[in-house]
């Protein structure tokens, strides 16, 4: 069992992971971050207000950062207006 | 441990939520033949697609009903706690049609389907109480699709922790405004429809509202009101009528 910790940083504060998950590998660590920003984004977005200036950075039990995700990537936005 | 004559009071006390039972049929329920088993945490105790023998009520821990999506997401359906027949409906129904694992170390007694049918019919007023229960069970699963269908994350887990309280407070282990969580994040996040960093940005928000506060697995509810205009909760759905000391903070 090795446990990932998902800290979501904002440029000031860090909301630290207290429990950690178990993954078995690369390609679910990647999944889960991915998937994590979107229910946050996708959330706030119901609310009105969307910070795209968080960033997960996945930790293994070392402390080592494993995984990184930008939220600004997790999400592609087709902005735009249609003209008057 | 105590006298083995008395193993399924847990049984007794949940039913006698929903109606009193008079001695004989309490000691018919006493008298049920099961067995009893210790569970570690994460067991699995009814397996999808299985088709049980027997039904499990819980003596002590926690458990909770849960389906595996076919991306392998998990969704949680269902929180069950001491005195819960966790799979009654498989006295009935017969194929499992979702699992249930133990959330925490747990004490279970497993009853033979046949017997829970035989002392339904024999005892009318028990079967009447499990015809409740299930009844209360449903009312609660109508509860949880409104709170991920409608609600949003903060109301989710408020109304996720008004419940929880609530129920251990019926049932003689706690206070609703104070209690042990047997729950991870990523556990309140399927049991939700969120994420668990999501669970995690959450908590913070209601704790930071002052609603609640944390230590480990501790949560008190600082002010049940306003947690219960957070949550959009009304406990009427969980039919305690007076069984609950729903007296001011």
């Amino acid at each position: 069992m090795t446990l990932y910790y998902f800290h979501l940083r904002d440029g000031e504060d860090i909301l630290l992971d207290p429990e950690g998950r178990d993954l078995g590998s690369m390609e679910a660590i990647r999944e889960a971050t991915l998937r994590e920003a979107r229910s946050i984004i996708s959330s706030d977005s119901l609310e009105g207000k969307v910070k795209l200036s968080y960033r997960l950075d996945v930790e293994d039990e070392s402390g080592k950062v494993v995984h990184r995700l930008q939220f600004e990537d997790a999400v592609s936005l087709q902005r735009g207006r249609v003209p008057e | 441990m105590q006298d083995r004559s008395q193993t399924l009071s847990p049984m007794i006390d949940k039913l006698q939520l929903w109606r009193p039972l008079d001695p004989a049929e309490k000691r018919a329920i006493l008298a049920l033949p099961h067995k009893v088993e210790e569970a570690r945490a994460h067991a699995c105790l009814v397996r999808e697609g299985e088709k049980p023998s027997h039904s499990c009520l819980l003596l002590e821990g926690f458990a909770f009903r849960h389906k595996v999506l076919v991306d392998g997401s998990r969704s949680i359906s269902a929180i069950h706690m001491k005195g819960d027949i966790v799979d009654l409906q498989n006295a009935l129904l017969g194929t499992a049609d979702h699992s249930v694992e133990t959330l925490t170390r747990a004490t279970v007694a497993f009853i033979p389907r046949e017997e829970m049918k035989r002392i339904a019919f024999e005892f009318p007023s028990v079967g009447l109480a499990m015809w409740y229960d299930t009844l209360v069970d449903g009312s609660i699963f109508r509860e949880w699709i409104a709170n991920i269908a409608r609600r949003d994350a903060a109301a989710r887990l408020a109304h996720l922790l008004c419940e929880f309280g609530l129920r251990l407070q019926a049932i003689g282990l706690g206070d609703r405004r104070s209690y042990q969580l047997p729950m991870t994040q990523e556990q309140l996040a399927d049991a939700t429809g969120l994420t668990s960093v999501h669970v995690n940005r959450t908590l913070m928000d209601l704790e930071s509202r002052g609603l609640i506060a944390r230590s480990k697995k501790a949560v008190t509810i600082a002010d049940w009101k306003r947690m219960e205009d957070a949550a959009g909760f009304n406990e009427a759905y969980l039919h305690l009528r007076g069984q609950v000391s729903l007296s001011p903070p």
